[in-house]
């Protein structure tokens, strides 16, 4: 019987360390993998006992901060300012995910990133409460609140930068939404608000600034100006002829309006955005030259930013014919662009031909304020020469001066801009107008976009014009 | 323990409150009685047998007070009535062959334990396992598996020597006559029952197991451990096709994160299996982590608790302290004399040795979960009662054990 009683014992322990053997497995090799996975509250709660960190906007305003509840999940994020910084912040919500700053900066505001320092390292040691960074922000709230204004309830959007730095003074998309919707605090449900926030057809919780791609109409004029000028392609003295329609490959191109311009100038040709020209232009500059400059702006990939962007994209110059080149080179061919794309194109022109890299973030401190880390503007690329550059700023003075961009003038400031119609079939054309000023020096540059908006200088320039005034302390 | 106490302490207030010390105080007096009352019985019993099982019902004391603090003062009690029990079983049992002469009458008094749930039981968390006795629920099937080691003890020590012969050949192996293979279906029938009526895998599980290991000890026929194995998985399969919570809990074993069951189902596993990955190699120490997601972590979870707070490393001990404890429960087994002593000693190791795999090996995903109580650690009353009385009966036989063969020395026999 003995042996049989053996036999039993390495049964029993081969049962046993095989329990203990997995579990090494699990503890050690799987530990990773199962703190990952997606339906492990744990994550969730740890994170949320953490003391996120507030952003601010450049001028101090609280745009998120934490409260503490009594619920599992501990810190919660409240946004004072509702709905004006949504498409900034975005929201950060244990229940909907995060979006936003509120994503793309997380391990920031939960003081995770390599940024500890000595000070949260002993926190943690002594086992208080985690307190994550503070995000200050470049984006100012009165420009913010300015711009939202101005765009009225419109369907479209706002993209302001410092063509110097690179820094993003106001970005509003509209209709927007209240982040606190999504955060679900005890008696407190939103979720019908939220599911209707998700099923409204005219989509708040979309991005417009970064991720609306609309057809840039004329206002595209500006990144084919830059290629013929900057190759020497035309200048702003080149005699064009337009007769208001223009034969390519046995297809007529016409002008806005059908309106013929006659006998004009390259720099009025701008000014009065003349599509025949442009499109004799585009096929003097070949494919090549246009995509290559349109790629130096940024075109086809996504913008390199704080937030996602999409990219904003030109059709391949190996598939482009006379015809799409001819009407691509007036915005209206199968190039898309996204406002930041466009506000990007007026800063390079503004920036004596370099666009600097955009950025929200302008500060990281920690809970007391210290700085951690301060955002440098850095080069992106340079698109054309400084030469160039100040000759097209000067045809686009002209444009607002003289143009169709007349409705942004304002009264002693030199405002260069350009309009643009984007014909979209069977509605009301979308609304663009970017620009900059003061024309020496400028502050700031801007493009705004209105869907279905009609006439660029008609509804999105004046948009600009209020903006402009906020922005350059005129009232 | 103490230091246990005292880290729950610091990590929920901060602070230590002196008062509540009082409970690993009392605990570790219970077993210094324990000790006590053994060296005056039994002194020549395996000394390691009860300091292994201190460990284990203070780590669970632990637990339960920093996972439900209010549970820790009924463990505590039950902690004290089983050890009355244990003090009980070593009084006035050291002549344990008495029990062989009842041993009909305690197995009847198991199954209509076993089967007083099947009629009046309560339906808990789908299982029909609990009786309830005026305020107190009680699980008669802790204590029916001691009551038929008893009795398939008592059983085998008469029978074995007839269960063993062969006298047919079956494909050339040797096979018993037909009719010894009915203690074999009538146990698998039994365990098919409560598979049926109490939806109670894990016992079902258990009772089987420690069926096939007494058979096997006693009789060294591979026949019946083959057969008997051929007829659990038959019955397992066919429970699989038939009942769907049994089928749930195979595919929540296979699939334990899809994401249609993750929530339902497959949560107490994922739960488990969340638990042991945060705690890691170390552990997220006492009091620190989140055991409380899992559903009923302080009884059949408690591991996984083990595992999240005090990591690889705490929960590898109480596997060793089981190795050691099973290790020394042989050792009895080995050293005794007499049959009855050495299938009694065999089948309460079993239910240790197969009751702690089973639940361990079932919340870390090795096989199927089923639900049973962790031995000694987990929060319950009827459980520790019956490993008390287990581990009474142990003590008993090593003392016992330890004594005749003292006496064949004395005799001038070998050991």
């Amino acid at each position: 019987m003995n042996k049989q009683i053996k036999i039993l014992l390495a049964v029993f322990l081969v049962c046993l360390f095989g329990i203990l053997a997995n579990l090494s497995w699990i503890q050690i090799f799987g530990a990773e993998s199962l703190q990952g996975n997606a339906y492990n509250k744990r994550r969730m709660v740890e994170e949320y006992a953490v003391r996120r960190g507030d952003i601010l906007s450049s001028d101090g305003q609280v745009l998120a901060r934490s409260i503490e509840t009594d619920t599992q999940y501990r810190y919660q994020r409240e946004y004072p300012l509702g709905a004006l910084f949504a498409d900034i912040t975005g929201y950060d919500s244990w229940r909907y995910g995060r979006s936003g700053l509120e994503a793309s900066y997380n391990d920031e505001l939960l003081g995770k990133g390599p940024q500890l320092t000595v000070r949260t390292l002993g926190n943690m040691l002594l086992g208080s409460s985690k307190r994550g960074n503070t995000l200050v922000l470049t984006v100012d709230s009165r420009l913010q609140r300015a711009a939202a204004e101005a765009l009225d309830g419109n369907k479209g959007a706002v993209v302001a930068l410092d063509p110097k730095t690179g820094a993003v003074l106001a970005m509003v998309t509209s209709p927007t939404y209240d982040p606190n919707v999504a955060v679900p605090l005890p008696g407190r449900d939103t979720q019908t608000a939220w599911d209707a926030l998700n099923a409204d057809p005219d989509r708040p919780l979309f991005d417009r600034p970064t991720n609306g791609l609309y057809p840039p109409g004329s206002s595209f004029k500006v990144v084919v100006a830059a290629a013929a000028l900057d190759l020497g392609v035309s200048t702003p003295r080149s005699e064009f002829q337009c007769d208001g329609a223009l034969p390519v490959e046995g297809y007529t191109i016409y002008d806005y309006g059908r309106r013929s311009h006659g006998e004009l100038t390259f720099s009025k040709a701008l000014v009065v955005s003349c599509n025949i020209t442009f499109a004799q232009v585009g096929l003097r500059l070949g494919p090549r030259s246009f995509v290559q400059y349109a790629e130096r702006f940024g075109f086809d990939k996504p913008v390199p930013f704080d937030l996602p962007t999409a990219a904003s994209t030109v059709q391949d110059p190996d598939t482009m014919d006379d015809v799409a080149l001819a009407s691509a080179s007036f915005g209206q061919g199968r190039d898309l662009a996204t406002p930041l794309q466009m506000a990007l194109v007026a800063a390079a022109v503004a920036n004596g031909g370099s666009i600097m890299k955009p950025y929200l973030v302008n500060e990281l401190q920690d809970y007391n304020g210290k700085i951690i880390e301060q955002t440098s503007p850095e080069r992106l690329a340079k698109v054309m020469d400084e030469g160039t550059a100040e000759t097209l700023a000067g045809m686009m003075v002209d444009a607002v001066d003289d143009g169709t961009g007349q409705a942004a003038q304002i009264s002693g400031i030199a405002v260069a801009g350009k309009t643009g119609t984007a014909e979209v079939e069977g509605a009301e054309p979308h609304s663009w107008f970017i620009c900059f000023a003061p024309e020496r020096d400028p502050d700031i540059a801007l493009a705004v976009v209105v869907e279905n908006g009609g006439e660029g200088g008609r509804t999105a320039a004046p948009i600009a014009r209020d903006i402009l005034e906020t922005a350059l302390g005129i009232e | 323990m103490m230091v246990g106490f005292v880290s729950v302490q610091l990590a929920r207030t901060g602070t230590v409150d002196y008062l509540s010390l009082a409970y690993p105080a009392a605990a570790a007096i219970v077993f210094l009685a324990l000790h006590v009352v053994m060296r005056i019985f039994v002194p020549r019993a395996d000394g390691l047998l009860l300091p292994l099982a201190a460990g284990l019902t203070f780590m669970g004391l632990v637990m339960i007070e920093r996972l439900e603090a209010s549970l820790a003062l009924e463990q505590l009690l039950w902690i004290t009535v089983a050890a009355a029990a244990f003090v009980l079983v070593i009084a006035f049992l050291r002549r344990y062959e008495v029990l062989a002469q009842y041993k009909y009458t305690l197995g009847v008094l198991a199954l209509l334990l076993l089967a007083s749930t099947m009629v009046l039981g309560q339906e808990v968390n789908g299982a029909r396992l609990w009786l309830k006795l005026g305020t107190m629920s009680f699980q008669p099937a802790e204590l029916a598996k001691v009551l038929l080691v008893i009795f398939l003890a008592a059983f085998f020590a008469e029978k074995h020597e007839v269960l063993s012969i062969s006298t047919h050949r079956f494909l050339g192996i040797p096979v018993p006559e037909l009719k010894y293979f009915v203690p074999l279906l009538a146990m698998w029938g039994v365990s098919v029952l409560m598979m049926i009526f109490q939806k109670d895998l894990g016992s079902s599980l258990l009772f089987f197991g420690i069926f096939i290991c007494m058979v096997f000890a006693a009789t060294a026929r591979k026949t019946y451990v083959l057969v008997g194995m051929a007829l659990f998985v038959l019955g397992a399969f066919l429970c699989y096709l038939s009942f769907a919570h049994v089928r749930m809990r195979v595919e929540s074993w296979l699939t334990p994160f899809n994401p249609a069951t993750v929530e339902g189902s497959s949560y107490q596993i994922s739960q488990s299996l969340f638990a042991l990955g945060s705690g890691g190699i170390s552990g997220s120490g006492l009091g620190l982590g989140y055991p409380k997601f899992i559903p009923s972590v302080t009884t059949d979870f408690i591991f996984s608790a083990v595992g999240e707070e005090l990591g690889l490393l705490g929960a590898a001990a109480l596997v060793f302290m089981f190795a050691l404890l099973v290790a020394r429960g042989i050792k009895v087994a080995l050293l005794h004399r007499d049959d009855f002593g050495k299938l009694l000693a065999v089948g309460l190791v079993s239910i240790i040795a197969l009751q702690s795999f089973i639940i361990m090996g079932g919340v870390t995903r090795l096989i199927p979960l089923t639900g049973i109580t962790l031995p000694f650690v987990s929060y319950g009353g009827s459980s520790l009662l019956a490993n008390f009385i287990l581990l009474g009966l142990l003590v008993v036989l090593s003392h016992r054990g330890a004594t005749t063969n003292v006496q064949s020395i004395r005799q001038g026999a070998r050991p």
